[in-house]
């Protein structure tokens, strides 16, 4: 019996949704609308990481060691910052690097160049440049060298300077800045989604009015509740799904449209090759949403009509 | 067994439809309630079937007591009734069929059982050729689906 119930609940919500036309593609029409919202939000969410990954990936702080310093020496210290969880990756500049790259920087300054070269020798330093997961992490990493200093074989210190005082303002109005828009932009995503229920549940309930008549006399003549609502929470799932799979649908050609006109932009970031590669993910988030949307609305729109 | 017990209905911001009324019906009993527009039959119905709730008094249905039904339990209770209904209450968008069959449906009556009844139910009314038409405002045949569907039922 309870498979009978199941069975009247799924083919009357289908047929709910086939018979209803207009009010049906009216519907899907402001779902689509929504879940495109949602779907926008999902490539707004990726470009924002790969813009502050970007960002974040050109933010360092850089350790200056003394010119009488040992390779040996820096190496360890190194291999020490590599140990540290929160440190991304740590690359070694030796003087020398330092000078060959410095020389081809001023290839055209010959009054520079002579003033090297009137210094004679090499006057920069070895450096190690640490790179954190997190921007928020390289004061943890300058107190560690500070409260653990590295020494030369003769227990002076090997460090001639540090310069995140210099990049802290910059570093921490990153951290800020990743930190606000995240929140920013969880707010928005919360925000479009309750409009966007409101709106499907506005719709659904309108797509319900019609059916009140029929609703009525279910109640008198003594349908249960699931009876009742199930058809029209399955009208609202396959409405849902309608919707999202249109989304899907529509997306490609924009994605490609859009990618291939705004791919400069955002320092290399495709929307078209980001929807290739993230499909199984769009898909998922969007059906379910479809599905959630669609349920939600219909049960908020049709308990008014279960209080008989 | 029917009973109304000092039943008083009042409506929002008007006098009452029914004060006081206590009125028993036994059963296999035949009773047949007249009065002028206004006089309260209608909602003396609604009242049974729990449409409404009385504002004083209760309402026993087979020793029921139809107020204290929570409302997971009013469709088990509308199942035991048979109603006509004074605005015919059937459904425009389907077939005569389907307006049968679908009052069947909502009571948990099997496939096999509507197949049976509903073609059965047309031909004792001479609808069986109009069983696929879908309903029209003709009142008499109006009148007569509706008391077709309550008969099945």
């Amino acid at each position: 019996m309870e498979w009978m119930l199941i069975k009247r609940v799924l083919v009357g919500g289908w047929k709910n949704f086939a018979r209803s036309g207009a009010v049906s593609a009216a519907t899907v029409l402001i779902m689509t609308v929504t879940l495109a919202i949602i779907g926008s939000l999902i490539f707004i969410s990726a470009l924002l990481t790969y813009t502050l990954d970007a960002i974040k990936d050109k933010v360092d702080v850089s350790v200056y060691f003394v010119t009488t310093a040992a390779e040996a020496d820096i190496l360890a210290v190194k291999d020490r910052l590599e140990k540290l969880p929160q440190v991304k990756s740590v690359s070694y500049t030796s003087a020398e690097d330092a000078l060959t790259a410095f020389k081809e920087r001023h290839a055209n300054d010959q009054l520079t160049l002579q003033a090297l070269n009137e210094l004679g020798g090499n006057p920069l330093d070895a450096s190690l440049s640490v790179k954190a997961d997190d921007p928020g992490e390289y004061e943890s990493i300058v107190s560690f060298l500070e409260a653990s200093p590295a020494l030369s074989a003769g227990g002076a210190s090997i460090v001639d300077r540090i310069n995140y005082a210099q990049n802290k303002e910059v570093i921490d109005r990153l951290a800020l800045a990743i930190r606000a828009t995240r929140e920013i932009g969880f707010a928005i995503v919360i925000l479009f989604a309750i409009a966007s229920i409101l709106i499907a549940f506005a719709t659904v309930r309108l797509a319900i009015y019609t059916a009140k008549d029929e609703i009525g006399v279910m109640r008198l003549v003594g349908a249960s509740n699931m009876y009742v609502q199930g058809p029209f929470i399955i009208t609202g799932i396959i409405t849902g799904v309608v919707a999202a799979v249109l989304v899907l649908f529509l997306m490609w050609p924009a994605t490609l449209y859009a990618g291939a006109k705004t791919s400069g932009w955002f320092g290399g970031f495709n929307l078209a090759s980001y929807y290739a590669g993230h499909f199984a993910l769009i898909f998922f988030i969007l059906i379910l949403s479809g599905i959630a949307l669609g349920a939600v609305a219909s049960v908020f729109a049709i308990r008014k009509y279960l209080k008989v | 067994m029917i009973y109304f017990d000092k039943v008083t209905k009042r409506y929002d911001g008007n006098g009452a439809a029914l004060e006081d009324i206590t009125l028993s019906v036994a059963p296999k009993e035949f009773v047949s309630i007249v009065g002028h527009s206004g006089a309260g039959k209608t909602t003396l119905l609604k009242l049974l079937l729990a449409e409404e709730r009385p504002t004083d008094g209760a309402v026993f249905f087979e020793s029921i007591n139809v107020n204290d039904l929570p409302s997971s339990a009013l469709h088990h209770y509308r199942r035991r009734i048979g109603m006509v209904f004074q605005d015919f209450r059937l459904i425009p968008n389907k077939t005569a069929y389907e307006n049968i069959a679908f009052a069947m449906e909502a009571v948990g009556r099997t496939d096999d059982e509507i197949k049976s009844d509903v073609p059965y139910i047309l031909e004792l009314v001479n609808l069986a050729d109009k069983a696929l038409n879908v309903i029209t405002i003709d009142r008499g045949r109006l009148v007569r689906d509706d008391i077709e569907g309550k008969y099945v039922l």
